[in-house]
């Protein structure tokens, strides 16, 4: 698991990939109301049931929380948590490497 | 709409008769929202609807390349008179207006804003009417029709199947007997794909459209039964998808600006909107059609012509 821990918000919250994993497998659990063990983040995401509303908030909330861009399209693309979170990593460390330069 | 509905039916009536093929109310909370807001995330033209992406178009590029197919479908090029029906804010009004042989442009539109807008732009070939198709009585036939983004509009949620295909069929009998007998329409609705009716997002129904219902692809077929021809279907579901994502992406990053505009909760409201429509397009939940049709005529060699 990529280890590299990214400072996104004021409060100098630690985010890595592990944090956001574990995030977007309790935001499921919860929304879906099953158990989070239940919830592989190598299965696809529409094998959990997830629906086009769920799946919106969930990249709403993503945004809101690491204040990046999260297209919708991303979530065909990166079919699991464990690829949509390798994603989500490179966007911030382009965003946190853009907020240095400027 | 005159008052003398008003007058000779119940308010239910009344308003049911108001409503007939889309209400000027529905279309007004939607559209009438802030015209500088939509300006924050629409293209340049101000095109609200699904662009047709080539490899390497931005927005502009693949809005006008969308308007530059209908015009094409409906023959424009050899048109001297257009009618658009739901006109938006005039994007194909405006490349149509640069057609040689085009003298006429009717646009119609429910938006007072949109109908003010295009209005404005002094376009001297075109004529915007604050009507119906309902009401529309044209003063000569049309060469071509174009429909973009308005159909979704015509029928309610509480409608029955029947009640809706009857409504589509007015509108293409009505449409058919506006036409040239050599005269061609293209339309492009969004339709249900995958989803059933009875699944519709209760948040897109009440919130963002209200009043309003989509049609589904053998509603239209069995509405232009005899009296269009089926020339062409695309379903270009992902060029929505991408259009919306496209949308979204602009909404947030000017977000700020928009809550300026029209508050944080609308824009929220939007923001999400805006990415769950996306992924509708993308799951295959919703189908963006684009149609070409022709008059059936009775006349062999009218139907013979390519």
């Amino acid at each position: 698991m990529n280890t590299i821990a990214i400072e996104v918000t004021e409060q100098q919250e630690k985010i890595d990939a592990d944090v956001i994993e574990s995030w977007c497998v309790n935001y499921i659990a919860r929304t879906l109301d099953i158990p989070p063990d239940e919830i592989d983040p190598k299965d696809e995401f529409h094998t959990f049931g997830l629906d086009s509303a769920i799946a919106t908030a969930m990249i709403l909330d993503l945004e809101d929380w690491l204040r990046i861009d999260v297209p919708p399209s991303v979530i065909f693309e990166q079919v699991t948590i464990s690829n949509l979170v390798v994603d989500l990593m490179i966007r911030l460390k382009m965003v946190e490497s853009g907020r240095k330069v400027a | 709409m005159n008052g003398s509905v008003e007058l000779e039916a119940s308010p239910a009536q009344a308003l049911s008769a108001q409503d007939y093929g889309g209400s000027a109310q529905a279309i007004q909370y939607h559209y009438d929202v802030n015209r500088e807001f939509y300006r924050l995330w629409l293209d340049e033209s101000m095109t609200y609807s699904s662009a047709l992406w080539e490899k390497g178009d931005d927005l502009v590029a693949a809005q006008k390349r969308k308007i530059r197919y209908h015009l094409a479908q409906s023959h424009a090029d050899d048109a001297r008179s257009i009618l658009d029906v739901g006109c938006g804010w005039g994007g194909l009004i405006r490349l149509a207006a640069d057609l040689p042989s085009v003298e006429r442009i009717i646009g119609l539109t429910l938006s007072e804003d949109q109908a003010a807008y295009v209005r404005g732009l002094g376009l001297e070939k075109a004529e915007i009417r604050l009507e119906s198709w309902t009401e529309h009585e044209p003063e000569l036939p049309y060469d071509s029709i174009v429909s973009i983004g308005a159909f979704e509009h015509f029928t309610k949620p509480e409608d029955s199947t029947e009640e809706k295909i009857a409504v589509y069929r007015d509108f293409f009998r009505r449409c058919a007997s506006w036409l040239t007998p050599d005269g061609r329409m293209s339309l492009q609705t969004i339709a249900f794909g995958s989803m059933k009716r009875e699944e519709s997002s209760l948040f897109i129904n009440n919130e963002i459209f209200p009043a309003s219902d989509l049609p589904r692809l053998d509603e239209i077929a069995a509405a232009a039964d005899g009296i269009f021809e089926i020339v062409q279907v695309r379903n270009d579901r992902l060029h929505y998808a991408r259009t919306f994502e496209m949308w979204a992406q602009n909404l947030r990053s000017r977000h700020t600006a928009a809550a300026a505009l029209v508050g944080e909760e609308v824009t929220k409201k939007y923001e999400r909107y805006l990415k769950q429509s996306s992924m509708g397009f993308y799951m295959g939940k919703l189908a963006l059609y684009r149609v070409s049709l022709r008059p059936i005529s009775p006349r062999w060699a009218t139907m013979a012509a390519a």
